[in-house]
C-alpha cells in the first residue's frame, strides 16, 4: 500500500513539474546542421540567433504586460523579427549560405501555410498579368485561404486530415486559375509554384 | 498479496458475471485513468470561470456603476472622439444593458499597436483598460486542461483517459442500479448521519448518478474537440460533412469544390468591394437598420472594415433566450453601407450550429453564468469520483 501511494504522488509530481517542451516558430538549431558554417560564422551565427530570442521575448513580455497581447500583434512581432535576423545573418554568409537561409525561413515562417507573397507577386510579375486577372487572381489565392481556414474545425489536430484539405482546396485552386489564366499562363504558373511544392505537404491541423 | 487480491477477486456467490466484469474494469479502469481525470476536471473547473474572474479584477473598468442613465453613446460619436487621439476603430462591442461599458478596439496610428478601452455607454468617456491580465494563469490551466503540459503525448494521455472516463461513466451507472426495491433509496441519498466511509461509498455512488448525464455531455464534447473521428462521428450523426479521409476523398471532392466555389465568391465580392472608394458611413444608421432586422435585446457588435475584410458586420447576440451566451446573428453592410445579407443563426443547419456552439457546449457558457456555475459544480463532483473510489478502494484493502 505504501508503495502504491509513493507511485502515485510521484506520477502526480512528474504530470504538475513537467514543462511544455518545443519552440514555436524556426528551428535554428537545425538551419545550422544545414550552413556547413566556419569556426568563426559558428559564433556570428550563434550570438545573432542567441539576441534575436531575446529580443523577441522582450517583446512578447512587453505586450503581454501592456495587455494588448493578441495573435495578430504576436505574428507581427514574429515575422518583423525574423525577416530582420535574416538580413543580419546574410551579412555574413557566402552566396550559397544565404539562399540556404532565405528558403529555409520562407519555408518555415509562422503561421503560413499558402505559398509565400514572394511566389505570389513573382506569379503576378511573370505572367504579365493584367489588372483584372490581378484582382481574380488575389480572390482566388484568398478564397483558397479562406475556405482551407474555414475547414480547420475538421482538421484541427490532425495532420493528415489538413495535408487532404490543402491538397484538395488546392485542386480548386488551380480549375479557378485555369478559367482566369490563359493557356500559356497557367502552364508557367505550374511551373513556378513547384518552387513550393513542400506547401500543404506537413500539416500540422 | 492483498493487493493482488482486490485487483483480481474472485466473483461473489450472487454477483452476475456481467456485474462482476463490470467492477473489476471500474476498478482497473479507475485507478488507471485516475490522476489525469483529476488534474483534467481541476484544470477545467479553473477554466470555466476565466471570463467573470478576469472582468471581476477589473471590475471598475468592465463595468458601469453608475445609477443614472440616459441614452446609448451613438456609435459614431465613439469613432469620431478616437480618431481625434489617433486611433482607428476596428471593433465595438454595445452591452444589452447599461450595468456594463461598451469596449472598443482600435488601432493606434500614431504608435502602430492594436488595443482596447471601456467607454462610458451614455457619455462615451473612456473609462480605461483591463489593466489586471489573467491570461498567464488561465493559459496555464488551459494547457494543463488538454495536454496536462505534455504536449502532443498529454493530448493522448487526456483523451484516451477521458474515453477512459466516459466507460467508467457507464460502467459506475450499471453498478449503481440497486439489486432490490430496499436499496433503491440508498441510490438516491447520502446517509450523512453514517459512519465516514459509508458516507464517502454514498458520495461517490449518489453523486455520480445525479452527474451521470452531464458528465457523460461534458465528456463527449471535450472528445470531440480533442479526436477527429469523435468529431466526424458527430458532425455526420447530425446531418453534416465528414473529415476528409483516404476512403471518402472522392465522395466529398464535389461537396468540398462547392464550399470553395461559395468562398471564391465572397473573396470577389471583397476585391470588387476593396476597390470601392471609402465613403463616408453613419454608424447609427448602420445601427437602426440592424435593430430593425433584428429587434431584440442583446449584446452588438459593430466590427470596421479592415484590410483583409471590406465590409461592416453587426452581430447580435440574443440576450432573451436560455442559449443566452453564444447564439449570434449576422447582418453585413458594404464599404458604402449598403445592405449586403442577413446570416441568421437558425438558418444554418444543425451540424453547423453545433460545430460553432461545440466550445460553449463543453464548458457551459451556452448557458450563461449559471451554465458556469452548473458545470463548475458538476466537474468538482467529476473531481472527487477519483478520490471517493479510491477511499472506498483503500479501505477494502
Amino acid at each position: 500500500m505504501k508503495k502504491l501511494v509513493i507511485l502515485l504522488m510521484a506520477t502526480t509530481l512528474f504530470f504538475s513539474c513537467s514543462e511544455e517542451k518545443g519552440r514555436r516558430g524556426i528551428d535554428f538549431d537545425k538551419l545550422k546542421g544545414q550552413l556547413q558554417l566556419t569556426e568563426d560564422q559558428v559564433a556570428k551565427y550563434d550570438a545573432i540567433v542567441t539576441k534575436s530570442e531575446e529580443e523577441r521575448k522582450q517583446q512578447f513580455e512587453e505586450m503581454k504586460a501592456s495587455g494588448k497581447m493578441n495573435r495578430k500583434g504576436f505574428m507581427k512581432i514574429m515575422k518583423t523579427s525574423f525577416k530582420k535576423q535574416e538580413e543580419e545573418l546574410q551579412a555574413f554568409l557566402s552566396e550559397e549560405q544565404q539562399v540556404l537561409v532565405h528558403e529555409f525561413m520562407k519555408r518555415n515562417m509562422p503561421g503560413q501555410s499558402d505559398y509565400s507573397d514572394e511566389l505570389k507577386a513573382e506569379v503576378i510579375q511573370t505572367l504579365a498579368l493584367d489588372s483584372a486577372q490581378t484582382v481574380k487572381y488575389k480572390a482566388v489565392n484568398q478564397a483558397f485561404t479562406k475556405a482551407y481556414r474555414d475547414a480547420h474545425d475538421h482538421y484541427h489536430g490532425n495532420g493528415e486530415a489538413a495535408n487532404m484539405y490543402w491538397n484538395q482546396f488546392n485542386e480548386d485552386r488551380k480549375a479557378a486559375l485555369q478559367k482566369i489564366f490563359t493557356v500559356e499562363q497557367y502552364a508557367q504558373y505550374l511551373e513556378l509554384i513547384k518552387k513550393e511544392s513542400y506547401r500543404g505537404q506537413n500539416e500540422r491541423g | 498479496m492483498r493487493l493482488k487480491k482486490s485487483l483480481f477477486r474472485k466473483r461473489r456467490k450472487k454477483e452476475s458475471l456481467f456485474k462482476y466484469i463490470m467492477s473489476v474494469s471500474h476498478l482497473w479502469l479507475g485507478l488507471l485513468s485516475s490522476i489525469v481525470v483529476f488534474v483534467v476536471c481541476l484544470s477545467g473547473a479553473m477554466y470555466s470561470f476565466k471570463t467573470q474572474i478576469s472582468e471581476l479584477l477589473n471590475y471598475d473598468v468592465v463595468f458601469n456603476t453608475e445609477a443614472n442613465h440616459s441614452n446609448w453613446v451613438k456609435p459614431e460619436t465613439i469613432k469620431i472622439n478616437f480618431l481625434k487621439e489617433k486611433k482607428q476603430v476596428t471593433r465595438m462591442i454595445y452591452p444589452s444593458d447599461f450595468s456594463r461599458n461598451v469596449m472598443v478596439f482600435f488601432h493606434d496610428l500614431e504608435e502602430d499597436f492594436d488595443g482596447h478601452y471601456y467607454v462610458h455607454p451614455s457619455t462615451g468617456d473612456i473609462v480605461g483598460s483591463n489593466a489586471q491580465s489573467t491570461g498567464a494563469f488561465f493559459d496555464l490551466m488551459r494547457s494543463i486542461h488538454k495536454n496536462l503540459l505534455l504536449g502532443k503525448i498529454g493530448n493522448h494521455l487526456v483523451g484516451i483517459s477521458i474515453l477512459i472516463f466516459v466507460v467508467l461513466l457507464i460502467s459506475g451507472l450499471i453498478l449503481w442500479f440497486p439489486s432490490n426495491k430496499k436499496q433503491w433509496k440508498k441510490g438516491f441519498q447520502i446517509k450523512w448521519s453514517a459512519k465516514l466511509p459509508r458516507v464517502i461509498y454514498d458520495l461517490h455512488n449518489t453523486l455520480g448518478f445525479y452527474t451521470f448525464l452531464l458528465l457523460l455531455f461534458i465528456s463527449i464534447t471535450g472528445l470531440y474537440v480533442s479526436y477527429a473521428w469523435v468529431k466526424s462521428a458527430v458532425v455526420v450523426s447530425l446531418g453534416g460533412q465528414p473529415v476528409l479521409n483516404a476512403s471518402n476523398a472522392d465522395a466529398m471532392k464535389s461537396e468540398l469544390s462547392n464550399v470553395f466555389a461559395s468562398f471564391l465568391e465572397e473573396s470577389m465580392d471583397n476585391q470588387v468591394e476593396k476597390e470601392k472608394q471609402q465613403v463616408d458611413v453613419s454608424l447609427n444608421q448602420l445601427i437602426e437598420d440592424s435593430n430593425r432586422r433584428l429587434p431584440y435585446k442583446a449584446i452588438t457588435t459593430i466590427q470596421l472594415p479592415t484590410d483583409d475584410n471590406p465590409h461592416y458586420q453587426i452581430t447580435k447576440v440574443k440576450q432573451e433566450s436560455i442559449f443566452s451566451a453564444v447564439v449570434p446573428d449576422h447582418v453585413k453592410y458594404g464599404k458604402d453601407g449598403q445592405f449586403k445579407k442577413l446570416i441568421l443563426f437558425s438558418d444554418q443547419s444543425i451540424a453547423d450550429q453545433f460545430m460553432e456552439v461545440s466550445l460553449p457546449l463543453h464548458t457551459g457558457e451556452i448557458l450563461g453564468l449559471s451554465g458556469i456555475i452548473l458545470y463548475f459544480v458538476v466537474t468538482m463532483i467529476a473531481c472527487s469520483m477519483p478520490v471517493t473510489g479510491i477511499l472506498i478502494w483503500v479501505r477494502k484493502l
